[in-house]
């Protein structure tokens, strides 16, 4: 049999798909970004204006910094939070199913009423956070009211979300040959050493996954500033998701809309794509010889 | 039972006048690792908590006024009593909550089964196959993930109206039925690249097609995988709201997490939170039961499936 | 045309997979399903279908699918309703979806600045006059039915009025040994005194959006609405100055909160307080805002065993008009391209003015403006509590109405983003005045080029 046949005959029902439920719509917006099209009445041709206005708006600019700040700070943090937490539940000790489902809670709830309640009376003026920084002998913080300090829950609030990426790392650990282990199989501080050495470098794969899937969900994060802190004070939680949700359903100006979003989209691109060049250096596929 | 048990005792009693030096050491190692046990379980326990306060401040909610929910951290409620839950069940729509339970698992289901083996297939046929345009196609599958999806709502609506298919479940479900999702099929991709790929050499030296390998040899060492994207997918699709609220215009097709935030409209009125709580709580459950019990299959892993590194 | 082909290829593969889940799990609705409405009704002559659209709480939805059931048991037409209920959540968008994709319920309902946007040309939203001999319009004051017109044309009816206000908590004053409630800016600040040397963190008036106060300050100073019809602007520059200093003053003797506070407290967006902690517990005193909220503002304080009242205006110095603005709380519309417009006027008649409709109706979307209906509620004795104290107030009140566009979201997002700027020192008050004037008078000049 043919082996290059093959392949597209498996990824067929992907293509199909595309043509019809991405490539039409994106190719749609992508058309769009270059019209002033505002839901009523006919769009109107008008080149690459909506681009330079992006570019010359202190709010959009504002937006991709905002977007920037916090993929930087959240990505790295719940990768290695949600690392280090699929690890130590991946031990087999008594009653360690409840603490798995525990632990992946904060991801079922998602956008939950009860997280945006909760996460308000946690930070509030009088909240639990501003008490125990009292115990320390810290001042009360305006934690909302001041722009770092929103931007601080919402970074906060995505590491505690971590389930999706532990639930992941914990899958791939568990591919990972217990033979490997019993080989070395030795006491406490040892076992701590074979997560480097042995058990990093098999789930690189994963790790490169979640990496990737991280970075997107954070360039694209919409929910967490949306339910806690909406644009935060001066714009310092106003994220480009946002900025683009606006223009198309709060001002009806679609064709800016697709504009932004096509700059996000390129900016996500470009990332992705340096990042599956560096994948040569440090993920090992156990399919190439 | 006695007799067995004065034997074991009878031989440990021996093993210590033996040998009291190793005892005492080990002794003292036994109880240095149940300190350490101890202490793992208190920072488990401690991080636990964190995890699931909104859940128990959710429940404690369901048996509050609305005044006592918006003002108060606690979990603990004045007083208990589960009208909430039955008025809450009952809606006071002509339907309740179990027509919109079903109507959920109308197109849960099924995408979740769409979800498994579409994307199955097509990471099968991105990872172990070389085809001509890999990389380009390869290229534009991720690239799908990248666009934000606010701008593509208005073209798939009006895609979806041209082929009469609004209110129905159908737009909810194509883009599984297509692997359209990116994450399921690239996490699968990632899964396979990380097994070697000598067993499906060894299979296709015994004579299996390229399909009975993807059956018989790959399935089996995916199965955590699976079982995960089957609990994302779960998940999401069961919370999903914009959806359905798009697309999804007879009460009667309803499913929950539309039902869910139907009466929420504090400019119209009173909101009865705690019966809203009520709703989300025991929409939250399916969830939390499927994964509890999903678990077992990434415990066994890739051990219990019979391949050995 | 090949991606043409593929697509319905796929399509249909998906419909015929889709086919086979339906008939086994069997949706009964399905036939008499509200997306079928239009082809059906087009066919079976007598038997005509139509869709109502709404949103609102439980109480808002019992009560209107018992009117449609009744309408549809007693219309003797043979019209058939169904209803299509909703929260409030992402309401712009899915509205904006539909009525781009040409799919929403032929009988609607819709927010004061969705019929600018949708309906600016006058040719949006069906011509009401053709249904006048159905719809009985002389139930509804004149001037005030103009609220649902646009470019000439009757596109809407408006349900009725919301009014803004001050509403305080009459029991936490009492608690400051405050028995008098305040009647002019004077004696709010007073009495913010009163309260902040007891709790300096306590503000007497919560102002979802600044844009409230400085609206209501600004029609005082100049006796005139923000914007005419003809999208030209009442005020200037220096107006707008004036305002956000005013407020910003008032905001630092905590009668109105500060946005630093607003931020805090309650959030980014202008949200009703009913659920907000602080408002809950009386660190807010009061709040400013329309009638059609101050039924969930009172519940929930009751609860609290607090009472909240209607005060009356207060009056800014050299005032050149001496009351509020006001607009219709929400709006009723029939799709343009309804095949059945007589009927679906018939069922408006029969749930706005209607004694049996208007009845079942209820309170539940706040007060209504048809004379027939307001009288049937208040024969029937459902006019009671802060509800017929809103009346009252809204009777007394002299209002502004402001023009439909008012409430488009550029314009709220201009006072917000610069009014924010400028209180947290970013720039001065003369830089808010002028970027305020000019994002307005931008927005304006967008709406006026989109309407030629």
């Amino acid at each position: 049999m043919n082996k290059s046949k093959v392949g597209l005959l498996y990824i067929l029902p992907w293509l199909i798909g595309f043509v019809f439920l991405t490539a039409y719509p994106f190719l749609n917006a992508l058309v769009t970004s270059f019209t002033d099209y505002n839901l009523i009445g006919s769009a109107h041709f008008v080149g690459i204006d909506n681009y330079i206005s992006l570019f010359t708006k202190k709010d959009f600019i504002k937006t991709i910094n905002n977007t920037f700040v916090y993929t930087l700070m959240t990505v790295p943090l719940q990768l290695a939070f949600s690392l280090i937490v699929a690890f130590i539940l991946n031990f087999e000790l008594k009653g360690i199913r409840f603490y798995r489902t525990a632990y992946y809670i904060p991801s079922i709830l998602g956008g939950n009423v009860a997280v945006a309640v909760l996460w308000r009376f946690m930070f509030q003026q009088n909240g639990v956070v501003n008490f125990i920084l009292g115990r320390f002998g810290i001042a009360p913080i305006g934690w909302f009211s001041r722009p770092a300090g929103a931007m601080t829950i919402i970074i906060l609030l995505k590491i505690w979300q971590f389930g999706s990426s532990m639930l992941i790392f914990l899958a791939a650990l568990k591919n990972v040959p217990k033979e490997l282990y019993e080989a070395a199989d030795v006491d406490g501080a040892k076992k701590f050493r074979q997560f480097f050495t042995i058990t990093i470098p098999l789930i690189t794969p994963t790790i490169f996954f979640n990496l990737v899937m991280q970075l997107n969900n954070a360039f694209q994060e919409f929910n967490g500033p949306y339910l806690v802190t909406g644009n935060g004070p001066l714009n310092a939680t106003y994220m480009t998701s946002m900025f683009i949700y606006d223009n198309a359903f709060k001002y009806y100006r679609m064709g800016y809309a697709s504009a932004a979003s096509w700059v996000l989209f390129s900016i996500i691109v470009v990332i992705t794509l340096v990042l599956f060049y560096t994948q040569d250096k440090w993920v090992f596929y156990s399919d190439e010889g | 039972m006695n007799t067995n048990n004065s034997a074991y005792e009878m031989r440990v009693d021996s093993m210590s006048t033996d040998n009291k030096r190793t005892m005492s050491r080990e002794l003292r190692r036994q109880r240095s690792e149940e300190i350490s046990k101890a202490i793992r379980y208190i920072i488990l326990t401690v991080g636990a908590f964190i995890m699931i306060y909104p859940i128990l401040w959710l429940i404690g909610g369901t048996f509050k006024d609305n005044s006592e929910i918006f003002t108060s951290i606690s979990f603990i409620p004045s007083h208990i009593d589960f009208k909430a839950y039955a008025d809450g069940w009952h809606t006071r729509t002509q339907y309740n909550f179990g027509k919109y339970y079903l109507n959920t698992f109308m197109y849960v289901i099924p995408k979740i089964f769409f979800t498994v083996a579409s994307s199955t297939l097509v990471a099968y046929g991105f990872a172990r196959f070389e085809f001509p345009f890999k990389k380009i196609l390869f290229a534009l599958f991720m690239s799908t993930l990248f666009l934000p999806q606010v701008v593509i709502r208005i073209p798939l609506y009006l895609m979806w109206k041209k082929f009469g298919l609004l209110d129905t479940y159908i737009p909810l479900i194509a883009t599984s039925v297509f692997a359209n999702e990116p994450f399921f099929v690239f996490m699968i991709i990632q899964f396979l690249r990380s097994t070697p790929t000598y067993l499906d050499e060894a299979a296709t030296l015994d004579g299996c097609n390229s399909f009975q390998r993807l059956i018989f040899i790959i399935l089996p060492v995916l199965k955590p995988t699976i079982v995960s994207c089957l609990i994302f997918q779960f998940i999401w699709s069961f919370n999903d709201f914009l959806g359905p609220l798009i697309y999804i215009t007879s009460l009667a097709k309803y499913p929950v997490s539309l039902a869910l935030k139907m009466s929420v409209d504090t400019s119209s009125g009173v909101v009865a939170w705690n019966q809203i709580l009520a709703m989300s709580f025991i929409a939250l459950l399916p969830a939390i039961i499927l994964y509890f019990v999903a678990q077992k299959y990434f415990t066994e892993g890739i051990a219990a499936s019979g391949v050995k590194g | 045309m090949k991606r043409q082909l593929a697509g319905i290829l796929a399509a249909a593969m998906a419909a015929s997979l889709m086919a086979g889940c339906s008939t086994t799990n069997e949706v009964p609705e399905a036939s008499t399903g509200a997306g079928n409405a239009q082809q059906a009704s087009a066919g079976d002559g007598k038997g005509v279908q139509l869709r109502f659209s709404w949103w609102g709480n439980d109480d808002r939805h019992q009560a209107t699918q018992q009117a449609i059931e009744n309408f549809n048991n007693s219309n003797g037409a043979g019209i058939t309703v169904t209803g299509e209920p909703s929260g409030f959540d992402n309401l712009q968008e899915t509205f904006a979806t539909r009525y781009v994709g040409g799919t929403n319920a032929e009988v609607m309902t819709l927010n004061y600045d969705w019929l600018a946007t949708f309906g600016s040309k006058g040719d949006g939203f069906l011509d009401l006059n053709t249904v006048k001999d159905t719809f009985d319009f002389t139930q509804y004051d004149e001037n005030f039915l103009k609220t649902g017109m646009m470019n000439g044309v009757q596109e809407a009816i408006p349900y009725g009025q919301n009014t803004l206000g001050f509403y305080l908590n009459k029991s936490a004053f009492e608690r400051y040994g405050i028995t008098e409630l305040p009647k002019t800016f004077e004696d709010y600040e007073k009495d913010a005194a009163i309260v902040t040397e007891k709790d300096p963190d306590n503000y007497l008036v919560v102002s979802p959006t600044i844009r409230f106060a400085a609206t209501y300050y600004l029609q005082q100073k100049t006796g005139k609405a923000e914007f005419n019809d003809d999208y030209s602007m009442n005020w200037t520059a220096e107006d707008y100055q004036d305002a956000v200093e005013w407020y910003k003053d008032m905001a630092d003797k905590h009668v109105f909160c500060s946005r630093e506070d607003y931020v805090e407290n309650v959030g980014n967006d202008p949200v009703s307080v009913a659920q907000n902690e602080k408002f809950l517990n009386a660190g807010y005193l009061g709040v400013m805002e329309w009638t059609g909220g101050v039924a969930s503002n009172e519940a929930t304080l009751k609860e609290k065993g607090d009472t909240l009242v209607i005060a009356d205006l207060p009056t800014i110095d050299d005032a050149k008009f001496k009351g509020t603005m006001a607009k219709p709380s929400l709006l009723l519309a029939i799709d343009k391209n309804c095949k059945n417009p007589t009927e679906a006027a018939q069922f408006l008649q029969y749930i706005l003015n209607d004694p049996e409709g208007v009845k079942i109706m209820g309170t539940k979307r706040g007060m209504v403006a048809s004379k027939a209906a307001q009288k049937t509620l208040e024969e029937d004795g459902q006019i009671t509590g802060i509800v017929k104290e809103a009346y009252d107030f809204t009777d007394k009140a002299d209002v502004i109405n402001e023009v439909a566009f008012f409430e488009a979201a550029d314009f709220n997002n201009a006072y917000q983003q610069n009014y924010e700027q400028f209180e947290y020192g970013q720039i001065s008050a003369e830089d808010c005045g002028k970027a305020i004037y000019e994002a307005n008078a931008s927005a304006l000049e967008a709406l006026k080029a989109q309407n030629q």
